[in-house]
């Protein structure tokens, strides 16, 4: 039996899908307000930061602050080949593609950047030029923009920190709720360990799982030595 | 969220968004007649800017004086791979679409032409020696003779049109044309963010937006020199690059042009640094105001 079963929860509270819980990120209030500001303003924004620092989850969490209104476009550039032109054009379905049809004011959200071509790039930004896109959100890291889509962004870069000690605590404490099984002490090992935000979840459920396996009271410091196996 | 800055002062969007041409069709530091004159001549031109400085808003100024006469066609060099001048000539027209006739003396305006192909360039040199094509415009951040054909070179010759730096009361003007008589943003914070800004429109728009919002959320009334320094924090890497490219843009012009104007670019490179350094000192936004380079008309 599954130790999130046990303790009442329907899914592992670890879970590390993209852009899960957005709502009890805690180190993201401020950047999603950042961002979301920006996009209301009509600015392009580039966000920054190593793997797992939750780049996803604050698009997600500015994805859904303007859900409803078929304004947003998110588009993971890893998965598919990239055509904007396709994307902006689905906004008005059959009628759009067989008419040409660009709307106006659109939000463009590119999630790992980093397979962009060049040209698709320039795309994007002759849009914003002529007003089809709003704002644009660069997300990812790795390959530099080229010189007049950084002219553009200015200093509007958000850079994202690695999640500390006090940070982690907080974290668990929204998704749990209490820290009566999984103590702080031990959450600030774990958080000692692991190299990053989604690392440091994963490592939470394990040792969660091996506590329950053996029918322990509390997560204690012997259910995180083995959790290499 | 709550009301952004721009809403509690009672603005509906951005007033300092970067798009260009984005509010209305106004330019200002560089006049479009010589421009339009030019193009009524059948002259081949090419205007040369860094980034930023404002190519898009002068483009879409001049084609707004050109509006509804079918006379006029517009080409990206990014957003298409190759230019297609053939079906832009013939979609240009009614005719052209329903029977496949080729209009003629029609105006082009290529934006973004550094990245312009030599195929492109070949295929419009034929069509301006047929007579379809009048005046050719070219609108990139440099010129370099490879790129164009012979034929262009030489017509272009002389043409090579460079957009002067805004004096500090344009820039003024500017900002006042946006947001109105805004109390928040006295005259002469404006001068001096236009000195921090390196003579840059776009860097001055963005330094505008962002020492708003600060001021809003911070509910000063009237913005003084003292608060900028506070507010705007230009970080290091940014100064290194505003040197760079300062430095760059007069040696470039320094190549170009004769002896007079050597002297005016050479300065202007020197200036916009030692503003940018010296930071809100009275004393140094005149001298700059006094130095700046004169217009090249």
């Amino acid at each position: 039996m599954n130790w999130h079963e046990e303790h009442g929860f329907i899914e592992d509270p670890f879970g590390t899908g993209k852009g899960a819980f957005v709502q009890q990120a805690v180190n993201l209030n401020q950047p999603a307000e950042e961002l979301i500001y920006n996009i209301e303003a009509g600015n392009m924004v580039l966000i920054q930061g190593s793997k797992g620092t939750g780049k996803t989850t604050l698009v997600f969490a500015a994805v859904d602050k303007f859900r409803g209104e078929r304004k947003v476009i998110y588009f993971d550039c890893e998965k598919d080949q990239v055509d904007i032109k396709k994307l902006m054009q689905n906004k008005y379905g059959i009628i759009g593609k067989v008419f040409n049809l660009l709307p106006k004011g659109m939000v463009l959200m590119l999630d790992n950047f980093k397979s962009l071509s060049k040209r698709d790039i320039q795309l994007a930004k002759y849009y914003y030029d002529n007003n089809y896109l709003r704002s644009i959100v660069f997300s990812g890291n790795g390959i530099e923009l080229p010189e007049n889509i950084k002219d553009r962004i200015g200093s509007r870069i958000i850079k994202l920190k690695q999640l500390t000690a006090k940070d982690a605590v907080e974290l668990v404490k929204n998704r749990v709720g209490s820290l009566e099984f999984l103590p702080e002490k031990i959450i600030k090992k774990i958080h000692a360990k692991s190299k990053d935000t989604a690392e440091f979840l994963k490592n939470c459920s394990s040792a969660c799982q091996k506590a329950a396996d053996e029918g322990a009271a509390q997560v204690s410091e012997k259910h995180l030595s083995g959790k290499n196996e | 969220m709550s009301e952004t800055w721009y809403e509690s002062l009672g603005f509906s969007t951005n007033p300092f968004t970067i798009k260009p041409a984005a509010l209305n069709n106004d330019i200002f530091g560089i006049q479009s007649q010589p421009i339009i004159e030019k193009i009524g001549n059948g002259e081949t031109q090419f205007v040369e800017a860094p980034l930023g400085m404002g190519k898009t808003t002068l483009l879409k100024s001049i084609i707004a004086k050109f509006g509804g006469k079918r006379k006029l066609v517009y080409a990206n060099c990014i957003k298409n791979e190759c230019l297609e001048v053939r079906e832009l000539l013939k979609n240009a027209t009614l005719k052209g679409k329903l029977f496949g006739t080729m209009p003629r003396e029609m105006i082009m305006m290529i934006d973004e032409a550094q990245s312009i192909s030599q195929e492109d360039a070949q295929e419009i040199t034929d069509y301006m020696q047929d007579g379809r094509i009048k005046s050719v415009v070219f609108f990139g951040t440099q010129y370099k003779k490879k790129q164009l054909t012979d034929q262009l070179n030489k017509s272009l010759n002389g043409n090579i049109i460079t957009i002067p730096y805004m004096t500090p009361d344009e820039a003024v003007q500017l900002v006042r044309k946006r947001t109105g008589n805004l109390k928040l943003l006295p005259d002469y914070v404006i001068r001096e963010l236009y000195g921090r800004a390196a003579g840059n429109p776009r860097r001055l728009l963005q330094h505008c937006e962002d020492i708003c919002r600060k001021a809003a959320e911070l509910s000063i009334k009237e913005l003084t020199l003292t608060d900028i320094g506070i507010l705007l924090k230009t970080p290091q890497t940014a100064f290194k690059k505003t040197k760079r490219a300062a430095a760059e843009t007069a040696k470039r012009t320094r190549r170009k042009t004769n002896k007079s104007s050597k002297k005016t670019a050479k300065r202007s490179g020197e200036i916009s640094t030692t503003v940018t350094y010296s930071g809100y000192n009275l004393d140094d936004i005149r001298t700059y105001e006094e130095e700046l380079p004169k217009r090249a008309q």
